[in-house]
């Protein structure tokens, strides 16, 4: 049933109110991703200056280039600004209409997504493609689809991807030297192999508390699933999202791991957890899941949301061809947030009635098939794999 | 310019700091990648460098005692030698040792020892070997084959065992004659140790002023023994000067040149001027295919031996001399060989002992010795060894033909 204002007229927005608008949301926003930017800071500039394998200007590399990011995509939307509103040009003009626009956040989170060796005009590109295609050219900041970043990630993915591997890829200098990690992320040994396997998986990176910890490879911030605790529990707290998202996606991704890890053989709970504690799922789910602008707004929706994207992130990446699958999903889910928040609505408004079953009911079948789908095609490969490795230990 | 910036001067502060972002970032993002570069350059020395010192510690298990190693450059030394199994006829057949690497041992106190890594060849090149050298006594304490290409087989480089590699514990080098005892099945082997042995200590004498002691034998003669007293015993006799004093003696050798026993002069030979007459008369070109085995002065009849295809058995052949003791009154001969299996069935000719008394027939009667087709491997050069032999002894007899 719709919540109401309840009391006498007049009505004050809460977001009108002093501490509670927008301003200070993004604020809030920006704090939540201190802990990530200095752990991605830490763990490939500055302990890697401690184990003595880089010189200083290395050290401050991983911090300059997340600064860069944000700093790019301010520029942009600046000179976006300039070209599409000669009223104005003014310094004091676009300083206001920056402020209000929130033009570090794409470039900030795109930097985050990328690794560590990705160059410089590359990531010009991403904020390029993060804050003029997939912000400015929507209508700017309230009006786009697609979330900027993501788009701006996939983008730079999809076109420059051996660029960045030419350049030196994700593994900081420290991480080149151990011989277990072989140059690949955990997602990538899984992608390479097809095997659930935990000597496979994790092992060579240790244990699971190092996916924790975020000492694992992979892209500048996404490995860190501990500081994006902290910033989700900061980010729960100054209700800057809604604490229920990340936990029905993480969760969705977790239940559909760990079925997959039993088609395939292994019902242990370290796949689930490792597939929750690798890649982008973390990030994702506290960062971009949460998006208030891309993803839906009313609490229905926001579990539907949540839901198709598990489903998705999962289907992507034991299926699809390339390892992630989390900006995958989460683009394509992009794409269904106004449906989803019209459906919910209606659904929401209307109340207990036969017209709500047959559209929630429609929604269900819908994830249904999806996940049965996921789980079917997951099992195959996976199930493949051990059979495989049955037949070779067999032989050999 | 007021009026530029008055309209422009925001596109400017947008469009610098993007010029700056790309120009200095593009910097230090090439920088970085460059920085990949240098540290796995970094890397890969340090790999390196662990390697070596893993190496050296491994190697410094050689001397138990010892607490420190470290590496040192070796004084040059140019030595060449035989590479086995060649005739040594051309300069292809000669080969020079490499130290790869030396260390220097040490204990709390004071340097214990050396070590060399030695390239050899044995039956094939690539044969290196570790030498662990004490000071104190001049002496390996130790030898370990480090790589090798020879034929490492049960039948062949593996037959190179336990009691082989023992002949290495405490050799010293303070001896004239430095010998290692081969191993059938792995002979050129077994002479890449050798000489590689032979090499550190020319090295360990050029790096520590080591003296090499000297066997001073000189071979004013050395002949097959045709005296029909003693030849069936000592088929070859050596006419020597050896020692300081420059003493001559003749002595009897057996049939692999080993010191027999004396003809004349005093028996005060050393081992060392023993191995020495072995080794020259090793290198005097007799051949130890024939020999005899009785000679019978009434009847003038000679009886010798050859060594042919078959090793179990050898060519027995019978002379009776005629009287004026210049010719061969008769002949008989026993032999086993098999021309069939020496030949692999290309011999064609009658059988045994058609090649002996072919040849031999041949030699009675002036003419020259053919070389038979399908039998030139063994028995041919086995009866020719045996007629040379015979014809000197005939010569010595007072005739020959």
């Amino acid at each position: 049933m719709a919540r109401f204002a309840g009391g006498k007229a007049p009505y004050l927005r809460i977001a009108d109110q002093p501490g509670q608008g927008t301003n200070v949301v993004m604020r809030d926003f920006l704090i939540g991703l201190l802990p990530v930017v200095l752990f991605a800071w830490y763990k490939n500039g500055i302990q890697v200056y401690l184990d003595g394998n880089i010189a200083i200007m290395e050290m401050f590399y991983p911090f300059v280039f997340i600064l860069l990011g944000g700093l790019s995509s301010l520029l942009m939307e600046g000179l976006s600004f300039y070209i599409t509103d000669k009223e104005n040009r003014s310094l004091k003009g676009l300083m206001k209409r920056l402020h209000t626009s929130f033009s570090l956040i794409p470039g900030l989170i795109l930097a985050l997504l990328l690794p560590l060796y990705t160059p410089v005009w590359v990531l010009l590109f991403g904020a390029f493609m993060a804050s003029i295609v997939a912000k400015m050219l929507f209508g700017g900041f309230g009006h786009n689809i697609f979330n900027p970043a993501l788009l701006g990630y996939l983008a730079v993915g999809f076109t420059l991807s051996g660029v960045i591997a030419a350049a030196g890829g994700a593994l900081n200098a420290s991480e080149v030297l151990v011989d277990t990690y072989a140059g690949a992320t955990p997602l990538g040994i899984l992608a390479a192999t097809k095997q659930i396997d935990y000597q496979t998986l994790v092992a060579p990176y240790g244990n699971l508390w190092n996916f924790l910890l975020g000492t694992i490879p992979g892209a500048l911030g996404e490995t860190g699933a501990l500081a994006i605790i902290i910033a989700y529990i900061w980010f729960s707290v100054r209700k800057v999202i809604k604490w229920s998202t990340p936990l029905i996606y993480i969760g969705t991704v977790f239940a559909l791991s760990w079925l997959i890890g039993i088609f395939a053989g292994d019902a242990g709970i370290w796949f689930p957890t490792y597939s929750i504690l690798s890649g982008g799922v973390m990030f994702g789910a506290v960062y971009m899941a949460t998006e208030p602008v891309t993803t839906p707004k009313n609490p229905w929706g926001k579990v539907v949301f949540a839901l198709f994207l598990g489903a998705l992130t999962v289907l992507f990446r034991f299926i699809g061809n390339f390892p992630e699958g989390v900006g995958t999903s989460l683009i394509v889910m992009n794409m269904f947030t106004m449906p989803i928040d019209n459906l919910t609505a209606q659904m929401r408004s209307a109340g207990l009635r036969k017209a709500t079953f047959v559209k929630g009911g429609l929604l269900v079948v819908l994830l249904g098939a999806l996940i049965a789908y996921a789980l079917f095609k997951a099992s195959t490969i996976y199930s493949l794999s051990i059979i495989t490795r049955i037949f070779l230990q067999g032989v050999m | 310019m007021k009026a530029f910036f008055a309209n422009k001067g925001s596109l400017a502060l947008l469009i610098v700091p993007l010029l700056v972002i790309f120009i200095f970032g593009g910097v230090y993002s090439r920088y970085m990648t460059a920085q990949v570069e240098v540290h796995a350059e970094e890397e890969r020395i340090r790999q390196e460098e662990e390697a070596e010192r893993q190496f050296a510690l491994e190697l410094m298990t050689m001397f138990p005692e010892a607490t420190e190693i470290e590496k040192r450059t070796v004084a040059s030394v140019e030595k060449s030698y035989i590479i086995p199994g060649k005739a040594g006829a051309n300069p292809e057949d000669f080969f020079s040792p490499i130290v790869k690497k030396s260390y220097l041992v040490s204990d709390a106190s004071t340097d214990i020892g050396v070590i060399y890594v030695i390239e050899s060849h044995g039956n094939k090149s690539g044969l290196v070997l570790v030498f662990a050298i004490e000071f104190a006594t001049n002496s390996i304490t130790g030898i370990q084959v480090l790589e090798h290409n020879e034929t490492d087989t049960a039948a062949y480089f593996r037959k190179l065992g336990t009691e082989f590699y023992a002949q290495f514990d405490d050799l010293a080098f303070d001896v004239p004659v430095l010998v290692v005892d081969a191993v059938a099945g792995a002979t050129y082997s077994s002479r890449g140790f050798e000489i590689a042995t032979l090499y550190a200590r020319e090295q360990y004498a050029a790096d520590f002023d080591f003296v090499i002691p000297v066997v001073l034998v000189e071979a004013n003669d050395i002949d097959y023994n045709l005296d029909p007293d003693t030849f069936a015993d000592y088929p070859f006799v050596a006419d020597i000067t050896y020692g300081t004093e420059a003493k001559n003696a003749v002595v009897y050798l057996a049939l692999d040149f080993s010191f027999a026993a004396m003809a004349s002069g005093t028996d005060d030979l050393s081992d060392f001027e023993k191995l020495e007459i072995k080794n020259l008369a090793s290198q005097a070109g007799l051949s130890t295919l024939s020999y005899f085995s009785s000679y019978d002065a009434e009847t003038r009849t000679v009886v010798m031996q050859a060594k042919g295809y078959v090793t179990r058995y050898t060519i027995q052949v019978t002379f009776v001399i005629n009287e004026d003791l210049t010719a061969i009154e008769s002949y008989s001969v026993l032999s086993r060989e098999t021309y069939d299996s020496e030949y692999n069935e290309l011999y064609t000719g009658p059988g045994v002992p058609y090649v002996e008394s072919k040849m031999i027939t041949q030699y009675r009667n002036g003419e020259s010795i053919d070389t038979i087709a399908g039998a030139s491997a063994k028995t041919e050069p086995a009866i020719l060894s045996l007629i040379d032999l015979f014809d000197r002894f005939l010569g010595s007899l007072g005739g020959g033909e």
